[in-house]
C-alpha cells in the first residue's frame, strides 16, 4: 500500500465480498507478492473496463455494433500500463524514490495497480450493493457509485486518474485515432495504402479530392471545395509591413 | 585507434561526421559516430536496438507510450522543483538516437536575426568577433540545401500542396490579425510530406528531412562508422589524443569500452556535453582544466550560462466560430510564427501542437479535476447546468461531448525570445540536472509581452488561455537548450575557443548546441548546423587554425 501511496493512487478500501479479502490490500508489498498467480486479477481488468465504458461510453447499435467509440474502443486500459509509465516517471522525477521492485517487476507492479484501482471502484460499489463487485452492479448503479466517488475528495483521487486516461487516449491518439475520428477530424492514415490521409483538398461531403489529378478551381466553383488552402488566404494585417521584419527567404532580418 | 571520433549524431554531430567523413574517404583514416540512442533507420547500425523496423522501413510507430518515447528522447529536470507547485524549475527535453533532435522536431528552420550576434553583456559581446549573422550566410545556405528547407505559403499559388501551412495556422493568423499582428508560414526542413501528424513520436511516412536522410546518409557512404548504444560516460587525454570511456548497451547487455582517437569532437547537445565534460574534469588537470573562468571571481564557465531559448508554451482554446478549424493534431506541428512583436520585444510566436508531449513538457495537467485552474480542458470541461436542469456530469456522456468541444478547439502556442542565459547544468556520477537560477528583469519583461499577446490571441478568437505553468509555479520548458560550454575568443569567458576547440585542450572539439553563446530567439537547429560547418569547413581547410590533415598526420 505505500508504494502505491507514492503514486497517490491507493485511497481508502472497503470490505469486499467475492473479490480478495480485506488482508490482501495491506500485504501489498515486495516482500509479499504473489499477485501474478491471484486469479482476481484479470478481475480488476474487468472492472477498470466496466468503468471505462460508464466513464467514457461506446455508442452501440441494436446489433451491438460500436457506431461511437468509447474508452474502450481506443485502448485505455493500455494508458495504465506501467511497464510504459515506470521509465517515464523515473524520467520525470514524479516519484522521489523508485521502488526497486519496479525495475524487477513493472508489469506485476501494473497488475498491482489495476488491482487497487479496482478495489477503489468495487468498495464504492460495496456502497450501492453490498457485496457486488463494480462490474456486476447494473448500468444506473455504477453511476450512483461514480456520482458518489467523485464528490468523495479522496475516493476521487483514483476516478480522476482513471478519467485522465480516458482522456489522454481519446484526444491523444496514443493507441488508435478513433477517439479524433469521433471528434469530428478526417481519417489521418491509411497503413494499408502505406500513406498518410492529409485530409485535405476534400469536398464538403468529406470526400478526399487528389490536388494533382482533379480541377480544383471547377470544384471551387461549384461551391463544393472544402479546402482551407485554396480559398481561406489569411486577411492582411493594415499598417503592417512584414517586408521590414523579413526577408524573401523567410527569416527575421 | 581512430582519427576522428564524434560523439553524438544531433545536429552538430551529423555535420561534423558529414564532413570528417568526405575527408577521411578513401585515405584509410577512420571516423567513428557513438550515439547512446537507436538507429531509427536500421541502415546505419545492424546491431542497434528499438522498436521493428515497420513497413516503412524505419522504427517510428505512432504511439504515445512512454517507453517507446523514452527511445527518441531524453527529459532534463530539476529534481528539487519538478512537479512541485510553487517552486522553480526547469524541464529541458531533448533527442536521442542516430539523428539526435532531428528524430522529433518540428523541422522549423530559421536562421538567427542579425541582433542576435550583437548582444552585449557586461561590455562584452557574447558571440566571438568572427561570427555574424553575415559570416552564417553561407553556411546557413549550405544546411538548408542539405535539409531541403522550403518556405511554406499559406495558399497553393504556386507551390504544391504539401508546402502549405495546416490548417491551424490559418486560425492562428487571424487571431494575429484581430490584436493588430501579423503571422508568416515558417520555413521547414521538409519534402513532399504528405501533412502527416506525429513529428514529434518519428514519422512513419517520411517528409521531414531528418538527419537520417542526408548528412548521416553522406557520412555512412563516405565510410563513417556509426555505433549506436553507447553511452559514453568520461573523456580523457593521453599522450597522443584521448580516451573515450563507457558502455555499450545494445542487446540489452552493458558492455564497458574503451575507444582511443587523435582528433575527439563532443556533440551530445548542449546538456550532456556540458554533462560529459564536467563528469570529466577531474581527468583535465593543469594547463589542460577545461574551466577556465575567472576564478578570482568565483565565476564558472563549465556547465553555466545555459540559455532555455525563451521558450514559453502556454495551452488554451478558441471560440466556437473557430470548432474543427484548429485541427491540431494533423499536419505539421508548426507551420507559421508571428515576427510582429521582434522589434519591440524579441520574441516570436509559434502556434504548434504538443499534446502528446504534455505529459512530459508540463505537469500531468489532465489529471486535475475539470474544476482546477490547471486541468487541461477546464474550460470544456467545466461543471455546466444541463438542459434538464440537472448538474452535468465530467464523466459520461456529457465528458465525451465535452472532450469533443475541446478536442476541436484546443491551441497550443508559444513564444521563442531571447533570454539571459539564467539556467546551470549539473553532473555527478550518476545524474544529470539543469537549473533555472532566477530570471532576469529583461527576460521577464520580454515574457510577460508575450503571454499578453498570446493571451488577447486567445481572447480575440473567444477563447481562453486557461494553462501557463511559468506563471502558476515559475516552470521554464524547453526543448531548445543552448549553451553550458560556449565558445568565446576568451578563456575565462568560455570553455572552447571560436573553431569549437577546447582552451588548452589541442584537437578536443565541441560542437553542438552547448557551445552557442546566447538564446537565438529562433529555433536553433539551423543555426547549430551552420555553425558547425563553419567550424568543420575551417578545421579542414586549415583556415586560421591547424589543418585536419596536419593534426592526424
Ligand atoms: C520536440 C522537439 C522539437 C523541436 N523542434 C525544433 C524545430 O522545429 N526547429 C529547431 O530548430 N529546433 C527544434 N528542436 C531543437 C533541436 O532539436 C535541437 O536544438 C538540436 O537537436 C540540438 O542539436 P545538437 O547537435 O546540439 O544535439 P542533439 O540533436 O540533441 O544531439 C545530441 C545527440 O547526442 C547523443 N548523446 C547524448 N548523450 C550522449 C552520451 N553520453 N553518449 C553518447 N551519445 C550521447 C544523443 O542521443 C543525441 O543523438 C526541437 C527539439 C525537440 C525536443
Amino acid at each position: 500500500m505505500k508504494v502505491l501511496g507514492l503514486l497517490g493512487l491507493g485511497t481508502a478500501c472497503g470490505v469486499r465480498a467475492e473479490d480478495p479479502p480485506p488482508g490482501k490490500f495491506d500485504a501489498l508489498d515486495p516482500e509479499d507478492y504473489p499477485y501474478r498467480e491471484v486469479d482476481e486479477l484479470t478481475q480488476a481488468e474487468a472492472t477498470l473496463l466496466a468503468a471505462f465504458d460508464v466513464l467514457l461510453p461506446s455508442e452501440r447499435d441494436a446489433e451491438g455494433r460500436v457506431i461511437v467509440p468509447g474508452a474502450n474502443d481506443v485502448g485505455t486500459l493500455d494508458m495504465l500500463a506501467l511497464a510504459n509509465f515506470v521509465p517515464a516517471a523515473r524520467q520525470l522525477n514524479l516519484l522521489p524514490v523508485l521502488p526497486a521492485i519496479l525495475d524487477r517487476a513493472p508489469e506485476t507492479f501494473d497488475e498491482a495497480v489495476r488491482f487497487v484501482l479496482a478495489a477503489d471502484l468495487d468498495a464504492l460499489a460495496f456502497d450501492q450493493r453490498p457485496f457486488t463487485a463494480f462490474r456486476h452492479l447494473p448500468r444506473e448503479l455504477q453511476e450512483a457509485a461514480l456520482d458518489e466517488g467523485f464528490a468523495d475528495p479522496e475516493r476521487a483521487v483514483g476516478l480522476t486518474f482513471l478519467r485522465a486516461a480516458c482522456f489522454l487516449a481519446y484526444l491523444g491518439g496514443s493507441d488508435s485515432k478513433a477517439g479524433l475520428v469521433a471528434i469530428g477530424f478526417p481519417p489521418f492514415e491509411d497503413a494499408a495504402a502505406n500513406i498518410a490521409v492529409r485530409g485535405y483538398p476534400r469536398t464538403t461531403d468529406g470526400r478526399l479530392v487528389d490536388a494533382e489529378t482533379e480541377d480544383l478551381a471547377a470544384l471551387a466553383a461549384q461551391g463544393v471545395l472544402d479546402d482551407y488552402t485554396y480559398n481561406l488566404a489569411p486577411a492582411p494585417t493594415l499598417g503592417e509591413d512584414l517586408a521590414t521584419l523579413i526577408d524573401a527567404n523567410g527569416d527575421l532580418l | 585507434m581512430f582519427d576522428v571520433v564524434i560523439i553524438g549524431s544531433g545536429f552538430g554531430g551529423a555535420v561534423a561526421a558529414a564532413r570528417a567523413g568526405l575527408f577521411a574517404q578513401g585515405s584509410g583514416r577512420r571516423v567513428l559516430v557513438l550515439d547512446k540512442g537507436i538507429d531509427p533507420t536500421g541502415r546505419f547500425d545492424p546491431l542497434s536496438d528499438g522498436p521493428p523496423l515497420n513497413e516503412q522501413g524505419n522504427r517510428f510507430q505512432h504511439s504515445l507510450a512512454p517507453d517507446y518515447l523514452t527511445e527518441l528522447g531524453e527529459l532534463f529536470t530539476d529534481p528539487r522543483g519538478a512537479y512541485r507547485s510553487g517552486v522553480p524549475s526547469m524541464n529541458v527535453v531533448t533527442g536521442k538516437g542516430l539523428g539526435g533532435g532531428s528524430l522529433l522536431y518540428d523541422g522549423v528552420s530559421l536562421r538567427a536575426p542579425s541582433l542576435v550576434f550583437d548582444q552585449v553583456r557586461r561590455g562584452r559581446r557574447l558571440w566571438p568577433a568572427a561570427f555574424s549573422r553575415a559570416a552564417l550566410q553561407p553556411w546557413y545556405r549550405v544546411v538548408e540545401q542539405q535539409l531541403r528547407v522550403h518556405k511554406l505559403e499559406w495558399t497553393d499559388a504556386n507551390v504544391p500542396h504539401w508546402q502549405l501551412a495546416t490548417k491551424r495556422d490559418f486560425v492562428f493568423a487571424e487571431g494575429c490579425r484581430r490584436i493588430g499582428a501579423t503571422a508568416a508560414p515558417l520555413k521547414l526542413a521538409t519534402f513532399q510530406d504528405a501533412n502527416e501528424g506525429w513529428w514529434n513520436q518519428g514519422q512513419r511516412f517520411s517528409g521531414r528531412q531528418d538527419l537520417t536522410k542526408n548528412y548521416l546518409s553522406t557520412a555512412h557512404a563516405a565510410g563513417v562508422e556509426l555505433r549506436t548504444g553507447h553511452d559514453v560516460d568520461t573523456i580523457a587525454p593521453t599522450n597522443d589524443g584521448y580516451v573515450v570511456k563507457g558502455v555499450d548497451t545494445r542487446g540489452g547487455k552493458k558492455v564497458e569500452f574503451e575507444i582511443e582517437c587523435r582528433v575527439l569532437i563532443v556533440a551530445a547537445g548542449a546538456i550532456a556535453s556540458s554533462a560529459l565534460l564536467l563528469r570529466s574534469r577531474d581527468h583535465f588537470v593543469g594547463e589542460r582544466t577545461l574551466d577556465r573562468g575567472d576564478e578570482d571571481n568565483g565565476r564558472a564557465v563549465l556547465g553555466q550560462h545555459l540559455s532555455s531559448n525563451g521558450d514559453y508554451g502556454v495551452t488554451g482554446r478558441v471560440g466556437a466560430d473557430f470548432e474543427r478549424a484548429v485541427e491540431s493534431f494533423k499536419g505539421k506541428p508548426m507551420s507559421s510564427f508571428c515576427p510582429s512583436f521582434w522589434p519591440e520585444h524579441q520574441f516570436i510566436l509559434i502556434p504548434f501542437h504538443a499534446a502528446p508531449l504534455y505529459p512530459a513538457l508540463e505537469q500531468i495537467t489532465t489529471m486535475n479535476p475539470p474544476e482546477h485552474p490547471n486541468a487541461l480542458g477546464r474550460g470544456s470541461t467545466k461543471v455546466a447546468e444541463r438542459g434538464d436542469g440537472k448538474r452535468a456530469r465530467n464523466w459520461g456522456a456529457d465528458f465525451k461531448r465535452q472532450l469533443t468541444e475541446f478536442g476541436t478547439r484546443s491551441l497550443t502556442m508559444g513564444c521563442l525570445a531571447l533570454d539571459a542565459c539564467e539556467g546551470e547544468i549539473l553532473a555527478d556520477a550518476d545524474r544529470v540536472r539543469v537549473q533555472w537560477r532566477e530570471t532576469s528583469e529583461r527576460t521577464e519583461e520580454r515574457w510577460s509581452a508575450a503571454v499578453d499577446a498570446m493571451r488577447r490571441i486567445y481572447e480575440a478568437l473567444g477563447g481562453e488561455l486557461f494553462c501557463d505553468n511559468y506563471r502558476k509555479d515559475g516552470t521554464v520548458n524547453t526543448s531548445h537548450p543552448l549553451g553550458g560550454c560556449r565558445m568565446a575568443d576568451e578563456a575565462t569567458e568560455g570553455v572552447v575557443d571560436p573553431f569549437g576547440e577546447a582552451f588548452g585542450n589541442r584537437n578536443l572539439f565541441v560542437m553542438d548546441g552547448a557551445i552557442i553563446p546566447s538564446a537565438l530567439g529562433v529555433n536553433p537547429s539551423l543555426t547549430i548546423a551552420a555553425v558547425a560547418e563553419h567550424l568543420m569547413d575551417r578545421l579542414i581547410r586549415g583556415d586560421g587554425t591547424e589543418a585536419l590533415a596536419d593534426r592526424l598526420a
